[in-house]
This record gives C-alpha cells, sequence and structure tokens, in this order.
C-alpha cells in the first residue's frame, strides 16, 4: 500500500468518525432538549385553557372600597370565586377550602409571590363593601371581596363563562342566587389561565397552583 | 354492668355530646351549626336524622327560639351552576337516613337573634307530619373544627 492510498483510507476512516460523532452529538443533543421542553403538567382538579385569554377590562371595589380593576390582577396568582354573603351553604364551605388553600400554600415560592384569593360578589345589591369586609376577613385576613354595579359585574363575568341569576322582583331581603361554583386561576398577566371545577379540595387546589406556576415559568 | 351505671352513662354521653339524643324511633347525631362571619344573618345547620321505626317519617319544617326563620333547602351543583330549593317535605323511609351536609341538604337558618359562636349551643324542633316534633341540640362549629 503506498503512501497516498494510506492516506486516503485516513481520510474515510475519519470522514466516518466524524460523521459518527455529529450523528452521536445529534442524538444527544436532542436527548438532552426533549425532556427540557416543558410538560404540560397533570392536574388533579384544574383544567388549563389551552391559550390563556386575557381578562376584559372592568372597573370594581374591594372591600376597602378601592378600586380594583384588571391591573389589580397582574404580577401576582389570583384565584376568583364568584358567590355573595347571604349565601349560607356553597359559600363559605367554599370560602373555607380556600382558607385551608392559602394555609398549605404559606410557604410555597410561586412566580409574583403571594396568590391573591378573590370573592367576586354576584350580589351587588346586599353586597357592599362593609359587608364584604366582615365577610372575607372572617377567613382570611388578606382575602379579597369585590363588587360593584351590576353592568360593572357582567363586565367581568360575561366574558368568562361565568353565570349567575338573580330573582326578578325577590319577594324578600332573603332571596337566592343562582351562580357558577367554579374557581378561576388568573396568572400574573391577568389571563385566565386555567379553571377548578367543583368538588373543589384544598390539597388538589395547592399542588395544581404549584405545577401550574412551575409550568407558567418555564413557558415565559 | 348495672342498669343505675346505665342510666349514668347515658347521661353522661347526653352530657358530654349534646349533639346526640336518641330518643324514639328516630335517630338524630352530628348536629351542628357553621360558625359564620359576624354580622351574617344567614347560617346554615346539618345532621342526620334516622328512621329506625317501620313507619315512614316526612321532615315538614323546624322551628327555634334562637332564629326568626327556618327553611329546609337543598344545595345542587348541575353543569357548574349552584343552585338552592327550598324543600317542603323529605321522606325518611323506615330504616333510612337523612343526611344534612355542606353542599346539600341543610337547614337554612335566618336571622340569628344574637351572633352564634363556635361552641354555643342551639336548640331545634323539628316538624314531622304524623305531629311528631323532636328537639335537638346543634353545636355551633368553627371552621378548624371543620374536615373537609
Amino acid at each position: 500500500m503506498n503512501r497516498s492510498n494510506r492516506s486516503k483510507i485516513d481520510l474515510r476512516t475519519g470522514i466516518n468518525i466524524a460523521a459518527v460523532v455529529a450523528f452521536a452529538i445529534v442524538i444527544a443533543s436532542s436527548l438532552w432538549w426533549i425532556p427540557r421542553q416543558p410538560h404540560p403538567p397533570q392536574l388533579k382538579q384544574a383544567t388549563r385553557l389551552p391559550e390563556p385569554l386575557l381578562l376584559p377590562s372592568f372597573q370594581l371595589v374591594d372591600q376597602h372600597g378601592a378600586e380594583f380593576t384588571r391591573a389589580s390582577l397582574r404580577k401576582h396568582w389570583s384565584l376568583l370565586f364568584f358567590g355573595y354573603t347571604h349565601c349560607p351553604d356553597v359559600c363559605p364551605t367554599t370560602m373555607f377550602t380556600l382558607q385551608k388553600t392559602a394555609r398549605q400554600l404559606h410557604n410555597t415560592q410561586l412566580f409574583g409571590g403571594a396568590v391573591q384569593f378573590v370573592l367576586v360578589s354576584v350580589d351587588p345589591e346586599r353586597d357592599t363593601p362593609e359587608h364584604l369586609a366582615r365577610f372575607v376577613s372572617y377567613f382570611n385576613k388578606d382575602f379579597i371581596g369585590i363588587t360593584g354595579a351590576p353592568q360593572a359585574i357582567d363586565d367581568l363575568t360575561r366574558q368568562l363563562g361565568i353565570m349567575y341569576a338573580r330573582p326578578e322582583a325577590p319577594s324578600s331581603d332573603n332571596y337566592l342566587v343562582d351562580h357558577s361554583a367554579s374557581i378561576l386561576l388568573v396568572d400574573p398577566q391577568a389571563r385566565f389561565y386555567a379553571v377548578f371545577s367543583p368538588p373543589h379540595l384544598a390539597g388538589n387546589l395547592a399542588s395544581d397552583l404549584k405545577k401550574l406556576s412551575n409550568y407558567y415559568a418555564q413557558t415565559l | 354492668m348495672k342498669p343505675m351505671t346505665n342510666i349514668f352513662v347515658l347521661v353522661g354521653l347526653l352530657v358530654v355530646n349534646p349533639a346526640v339524643a336518641a330518643e324514639g324511633p328516630l335517630l338524630l347525631d352530628n348536629f351542628w351549626i357553621r360558625e359564620s362571619p359576624p354580622a351574617s344573618q344567614v347560617l346554615a345547620g346539618y345532621g342526620r336524622i334516622h328512621n329506625s321505626s317501620s313507619n315512614p317519617y316526612v321532615l315538614t319544617g323546624a322551628t327555634s327560639e334562637t332564629f326568626n326563620r327556618i327553611e329546609i333547602h337543598r344545595t345542587t351543583i348541575l353543569a357548574d351552576i349552584v343552585r338552592m330549593a327550598p324543600q317542603h317535605k323529605i321522606l325518611i323511609k323506615p330504616g333510612e337516613s337523612l343526611v344534612f351536609e355542606p353542599n346539600s341538604y341543610h337547614f337554612m337558618l335566618l336571622g340569628p337573634n344574637s351572633r352564634l359562636q363556635a361552641g354555643d349551643i342551639v336548640t331545634l324542633t323539628l316538624q314531622f307530619d304524623n305531629g311528631v316534633n323532636q328537639e335537638v341540640a346543634m353545636r355551633v362549629r368553627s371552621a378548624s373544627e371543620i374536615e373537609e
């Protein structure tokens, strides 16, 4: 074998080795890369919206009478629950579940810090800010209650598919309001991000919220 | 156990746990009222009525000196809508129980005459269509006492 033949073979071997190495790098990097694509979390109770939906603009007031708008929902995760303070069964049950959820999330680092828990009144005629203040602070001093003109509440609920029905002409002051049972999760960009359908369990709410917050942070 | 001791045990049980009353054909247990936020004018009460007799019982209402009015309601959650419907007659067949619990049947207690706090005991009279009136003691429980 002469020198030029040997160098041709060396060259061919070199090319082959380079090809194998390149191929290995492609495989290895794809294996490296695939697990780093964030997987949608496996959730116990929540349903995540495929595309988060920016909330409509709205103008309500909180339990202290301060303005509460879409901007108030930015920078934190928020859980929105729709109910009213004259509701004796479901609303206190859900508020209690949210109280437990808040306790379970107490030392958890979530994107944007502490979660805002917001009760949106579907009975603004009776739910004055003062009344809401007494109601929400009973469950947790940091809970927020918001109310406002019926039209302003509709601005928020209609686009979110939240339904409620007050009687047209209530015969007494103790009328009942039918309303949606779901708890909505709003992301730190004020977008409707996921929905928790009933029945609500604090452990599921807290663990799903942690998973969703991690997923959100990875997909930013 | 001697009969006398039995009586003491029974009296002791009633004193320790006023939510339990075992009189006649109706067994009432775990009767309680959810403590509510201050100034709440509507509270909810729960409990279990077991009909141990061989006759049907129909619950028609409840009264109490502690409240202006009591209604019996049932919460339903259907297609995400929460609805409460007044119940005027509820049949309890022989050997069956009627359970009042959160997000289901509840006593809607309107207009308490004072602020009720955890530990308070309230008496309710349950009314049945056969003329039976049965008293039951309900203990007010705070949120932290109630398991999910």
